[in-house]
């Protein structure tokens, strides 16, 4: 998974939660403290599965989906801070629980439904993109930026 | 013995005083009572609006109850899980109040919480019972021996059951929340005509999972090309609705006959859900289990459950000093 950046993204198909898992997995190699990944994709494409195989890699433990709370923090070794504005309405909500205050402590961020945050990014993160092709297999894009 | 209590791990800004009988003095739950009161809308979630609300929620719950805060005996407030930044305005509030006033702090877990709604109703609730607690944030499944000695015996491994309902609902174009919508319209459906994975049904252990049923469910309504106008999104309803009952139904048997149980406590938002009720209701009726669950009003998010669980605690002199923080950590 070297040499990912904006001309030249990573893009897989994944046949399986299997092979999904492994491409999480291969993809967590590259995360580095205060990295921010965002996740874009139509529902029950695999989003959550995917911040869920990297998390259990960094030895998190009963990892389940933020749409409800919209942020699930697991206290690994480096923590983990997986939000999900699925349930947010506009930008000023998301700044309201101080989304910008998370982003300057010491974690990796994953976004799910990152679409109205996209301003409050900084500059330099992953965009990951996932496509439904059938009922098993989706099409997996990974962007630098 | 005269107990406030505090919520604000989500939505809803509430405050509620209860005492030792489990009477219910009052009640207050912003997305109600401020909405009428003070006009205007109350914005969702945000913790700012917590802030706002807090003050008034707590007067409007004591002049309810024709109490002045000097009746209060204790202070008990919900400290996790759920948004860290809603759950910090109550627990920083209740820790101010408890200070000022020199009355007991007691902190509450919100999952405890939900369970504990059903005292407010029921008055013969024995132990050792199993609750299931589930919401849109929540499904897990807990032996309780006694109120502070419980085991957690299988919990969603990715969505909760109320989000599968939820977001199949907006997939629909329900309004918000789906999952009272979809009840609805699930009673005008067959629920054997579409054939949806019931997932970890047979696994041998007591965890959930509903990610997969909500991906089968939301590829069906696409494949149909489902609408609010098409007869079908009845037959819909009603068999995704069965789907998500029966697993959760099935697992919960599963742990009561394994672990020799004969009292259930039905909890959370999804326990208004009126299937879910009724076939835990029929299954007692033919067995040797009481089942029990707190009426609609009670099964979301309120302050009375919080200050019901206050009340076991307090008992048994279980209280927290001025270092109590709050925290989105998971679990009971």
């Amino acid at each position: 998974m070297k040499n990912l950046d904006k001309t030249n993204p990573l893009e897989k198909i994944s046949q399986s939660l299997k092979n999904t898992s492994q491409m999480a997995k291969n993809f967590s190699s590259l995360l580095k403290l205060n990295d921010v990944v965002t996740l874009y994709g139509p529902l029950g494409s695999g989003k959550t599965f995917f911040v869920k195989a990297i998390a259990k890699s960094f030895g998190a433990k009963n990892v389940s989906s933020p749409s409800f709370v919209i942020l699930n923090e697991y206290k690994t070794k480096i923590p983990i801070y997986h939000f999900d504005f699925y349930r947010l309405k506009n930008e000023e909500e998301i700044a309201n629980i101080g989304f910008c205050d998370f982003l300057n402590q010491r974690g990796i961020f994953f976004i799910e439904w990152p679409e109205m945050s996209e301003k409050m990014l900084p500059k330099n993160h992953y965009k990951i993109f996932f496509e439904i092709l059938n009922e098993n297999s989706r099409k997996i894009t990974i962007k630098h930026n | 013995m005269k107990i406030l209590g505090i919520e604000t791990s989500c939505d809803d800004t509430s405050a509620a005083i209860v005492n030792e009988k489990f009477h219910i003095y009052s009640n207050i739950i912003s997305s109600q009572k401020i909405h009428n009161k003070f006009g205007g809308v109350v914005p969702e979630l945000a913790s700012r609006e917590h802030i706002r609300g807090i003050l008034p929620i707590v007067k409007l719950a004591l002049s309810a109850a024709k109490l002045d805060l000097s009746e209060i005996d204790a202070i008990a407030v919900s400290v996790r899980p759920g948004l860290i930044g809603s759950l910090l305005v109550g627990v920083s509030f209740a820790k101010s109040l408890a200070y000022c006033l020199e009355k007991p702090l007691i902190s509450v877990n919100h999952i405890l919480g939900h369970i504990c709604a059903n005292f407010l109703e029921h008055r013969d609730i024995e132990f050792p019972f199993i609750s299931l607690i589930v919401s849109g944030g929540h499904t897990e499944l807990v032996k309780f021996q006694d109120i502070d000695n419980f085991e957690i015996l299988g919990r969603t491994v990715d969505d909760a059951a109320g989000e599968a309902f939820d977001k199949i609902g907006k997939i629909l174009n329900l309004p918000f929340p789906g999952g009272p919508e979809i009840d609805r319209i699930a009673k005008m459906g067959d629920k054997n005509s579409i054939k949806f994975p019931l997932p970890m049904i047979n696994k041998p252990n007591y965890d959930f999972s509903f990610s997969g049923l909500k991906t089968a469910a939301a590829l069906y309504i696409q494949k149909n090309n489902l609408n609010l106008n098409s007869r079908k999104i009845y037959d819909f309803a009603a068999s995704f609705q069965h789907a998500i009952v029966k697993v959760l139904f099935k697992k919960t048997i599963k742990a009561i006959q394994e672990n020799g149980i004969k009292t259930f406590l039905l909890a959370g938002g999804v326990a208004a859900n009126s299937k879910l009720r009724n076939i835990f209701e029929n299954y007692s009726n033919e067995h040797n289990l009481k089942v029990f669950f707190p009426t609609k009003k009670l099964c979301t998010d309120n302050a009375a459950m919080i200050a019901a669980a206050g009340i076991f605690k307090y008992q048994k002199k279980q209280f927290a000093d001025l270092k109590l923080n709050a925290s989105s950590q998971k679990g009971l």
